[in-house]
């Protein structure tokens, strides 16, 4: 559904994300949560009390791998939605010079962003790449008596590189929750229903409503 | 049930302070091996398959007497053959008991995640809980010595127990009850050390091995099997005993620093946000809403 | 000065000729040492004597033309043919017992079979270089008498010897495997005998077999 052709809807809505790409977000986002507290769970004695109340650790350990599969897949999807509008723009440039005003919520201030602003492409690549990692190395940890003895550099490097990347997808999901549900308004509705309205596109993708609309978004 | 939790003085992935630690006077036990008697008879290896009713698995012939490659989920008892050429061209035929070092500061413990799944007691024996074993494998990975065995079916790891049923009763180890030669002998820590020395400086001394020593390495804290090889510079001849070992710098990493970096990034972050969102609200509080529409988000 | 020497110190003088008749067992009348033997009790006597295995690649170094024993007891059968370096039979063989097994029961009893599952035949490295034999290949070794089939052990623990001035190989087969068993009942092995090698040569006095000395010839299969 990566095609310039959003569907304008009525009530002064457009359509930004079709049925596919919802579906495949809710079951990345899922499996990602259930992946979050097992994980956790690995990570920290004060949190393995969560792996208990998800069935024991023995089926968590079994099943964080699986959910890690799904994960990956719908990453992949996502990969095939949404890379060709991730890349690198000049409007991206100028967006990271003006981040003091967006933490600010100084939206006006910003660069026009397209259908993507620069934070939300670094998240998507950052996401995708730790994505990797963590399925190269969680292969290596999921089945560690393949690994012989003179081969454990693998293990080694897996077992420290695994909880590395999913630090980092644990940072972006804390940026992606707090901006998705809490502070862009309009943002979580996206990806349930599907539309967002046309205000919330001249504000936050001025570049994209000009795509949309077909004249540049009205400077406030 | 008092008496076995304050026998315990370490415990995997275990939030929060340890019963034992420090409950009992400190009484570690540990098994010699002189390594310039054995005679490779195997007698140990069939005593520890015989006490712990270990089921039979298919071995091959391989160029050699060592009965497997490695040791086991089922065989934690393996004598390592080899054949080493010294320089004025006599041969030795070097043999070592392999099996679970004991280690004081053990890196399977350190790696494992789970809660109780790798004990160690006051007695320095460390043990595998397979009950509460998520088979993840991360032992594996945190033992310098190769030890930790998956079993495919139980999805659980094994290894050598020191007999900690027999220890507990009193008894010596199956393996040193059976050794013909005496050649492994069992006591205190603090004993088998001095009679470890005492017969390395009789191989110094007296049988021409200059570098014999003790083999009792401090990367690991030291351990609770200790060996006596005619040569402790090269303990790599000795089916690839490693010379200094320590836990894995990348588990010491995980567990240590990367540790604290995470937590703090993590609190820090749902924190950071909090005050966030206190301090500046929502994006859209500034906005006045143009052309409202019924049933229009904003 | 040629004197007498040995792990004793002497307490005579050190540097007197044989034919000097010295007669240092000052005990004994004759001045000379005394070796008792029962007259009647060996076959091959009085005096025990070295003789050769019945298949040897050397003559007797001491008495070459007498180099076996003339008394050794021989079957007559068919089967009881002898073999010679010039025959081909230029490899020392012997047999022997392992830690992990106890002679022909234990191949039936999974523990043990578990040590040692197989029959195997321990190689000198050298020679097994010269062959072109690695370790784990199977091969034949036959004497006059019969062959043996079984998995190779190359091994730097058994050197080639010197043996009046020749280079000989030596190899050696632990006897405990035969028709029956866990890993022959699964045809792992050939199920060949160990002691279809070596020759029915009884000991005169002892009456025990030459198993331990025999010549063969060895082959890749």
């Amino acid at each position: 559904m990566s095609d310039h052709a959003d569907q304008i809807l009525p009530h002064g809505r457009v359509l930004r994300y079709a049925f596919a790409e919802r579906a495949n977000h809710w079951i990345a986002a899922f499996s990602y949560i259930y992946l979050l507290l097992t994980g956790l769970a690995f990570w920290s004695p004060w949190l393995f009390w969560i792996a208990v109340a998800l069935g024991g650790g023995q089926i968590s350990r079994m099943l964080h791998p699986w959910a890690g599969l799904f994960f990956f897949y719908a990453v992949l999807r996502m990969y095939g939605y949404w890379a060709p509008q991730m890349r690198t723009t000049e409007v991206d440039k100028q967006w990271w010079n003006s981040l003091r005003h967006y933490v600010r919520n100084e939206d006006e201030q910003m660069p026009p962003a397209g259908r993507y602003n620069a934070g939300q492409k670094a998240l998507f690549w950052s996401f995708f790449y730790a994505a990797i990692v963590l399925l190269l190395t969680g292969v290596v940890l999921w089945f560690p008596e393949w690994i012989p003895w003179n081969l454990r550099w693998l293990r080694y490097l897996s077992v420290l590189l695994h909880p590395v990347a999913a630090l980092f997808t644990i940072a972006n999901f804390l940026i992606h929750i707090y901006m998705s549900v809490f502070a862009e308004r309009g943002a979580f509705g996206s990806v349930i229903r599907g539309d967002v309205s046309l205000e919330f596109a001249k504000r936050y993708h001025p570049g994209w409503y000009e795509e949309i609309v077909g004249k540049p978004a009205p400077r406030k | 049930m008092s008496q076995a939790t304050l026998r315990i003085q370490k415990i995997s992935g275990h939030a929060g302070s340890i019963p034992g630690e420090g409950a009992q006077r400190q009484s570690a036990v540990a098994k010699l091996i002189d390594t310039t008697t054995c005679i490779g008879c195997k007698a140990c290896e069939v005593a520890c398959v015989e006490w712990n009713d270990m089921p039979f698995s298919p071995t091959e012939f391989n160029n050699t007497y060592q009965t497997m490659p490695e040791t086991r989920w089922n065989y934690w008892n393996l004598i390592l053959f080899s054949e080493r050429e010294k320089e004025d061209g006599s041969l030795m035929w070097l043999m070592r008991k392999n099996q679970c070092m004991h280690c004081a500061e053990p890196g399977c413990l350190e790696a494992c995640p789970s809660d109780g799944a790798i004990v160690q007691y006051t007695n320095g024996i460390v043990d595998f809980q397979q009950d509460k074993c998520i088979g993840c494998g991360y032992c594996i990975t945190g033992c310098p010595f190769n030890i930790p065995k998956f079993n495919k079916e139980t999805k659980r790891v094994y290894k050598c127990t020191l007999c900690v049923d027999r220890v507990g009763e009193g008894l010596e180890p199956a393996c040193i009850k059976s050794c013909p030669t005496g050649c492994l002998h069992f006591g205190s820590k603090d004993d088998m050390r001095v009679l470890a020395e005492q017969r390395a400086e009789q191989l110094r001394t007296h049988f021409n091995f200059p570098d014999a020593g003790v083999y009792d390495p401090p990367g690991v804290g030291g351990t609770g099997v200790i060996y006596v090889l005619h040569d402790a510079k090269q303990p790599d001849l000795y089916g690839g005993l490693p010379k200094d070992p320590r836990i894995p710098l990348s588990v010491r990493l995980w567990k240590g620093p990367l540790k604290w970096l995470g937590n703090l990034a993590m609190v820090g972050g749902v924190i950071g946000l909090f005050v966030h969102y206190l301090r500046f609200g929502p994006k859209e509080r500034n906005v006045e809403l143009k052309e409202p529409h019924e049933g229009a988000e904003p | 000065m040629q004197k007498w020497v040995g792990v004793d110190v002497p307490d005579f003088k050190v540097d007197s000729k044989p034919a000097d008749h010295m007669g240092p067992f000052i005990m004994n009348a004759e001045g000379v040492g005394r070796l008792f033997a029962p007259l009647a009790l060996l076959a091959d006597g009085p005096f025990p004597e070295h003789y050769e295995p019945v298949e040897s690649p050397i003559d007797n170094p001491l008495h070459p033309k007498q180099t076996h024993n003339p008394v050794a007891k021989r079957f007559t059968s068919a089967d009881d043919k002898y073999g010679s370096p010039k025959d081909g039979y230029n490899i020392v063989c012997t047999t022997y017992r392992l830690t992990e097994h106890y002679h022909y029961w234990t191949k039936n009893n999974p523990m043990n079979v578990q040590l040692v599952p197989e029959p195997f035949v321990e190689i000198p490295a050298e020679l097994a270089n010269d062959m072109g034999i690695r370790g784990g290949e199977t091969v034949k070794v036959s004497s006059a008498r019969g062959h043996y089939v079984a998995k190779a052990m190359v091994t730097k623990r058994i050197k080639p010897m010197t043996i009046d001035g020749k280079k000989v190989y030596q190899i050696g087969l632990p006897i405990h495997w035969g028709y029956r068993g866990i890993a022959e009942d699964e045809n792992k092995t050939a199920k060949t005998l160990a002691n279809s090698l070596s020759p029915a040569v009884i000991d005169p006095n002892a009456f025990t077999p030459e198993f331990k000395g025999f010549l063969v010839k060895l082959e890749r299969v």
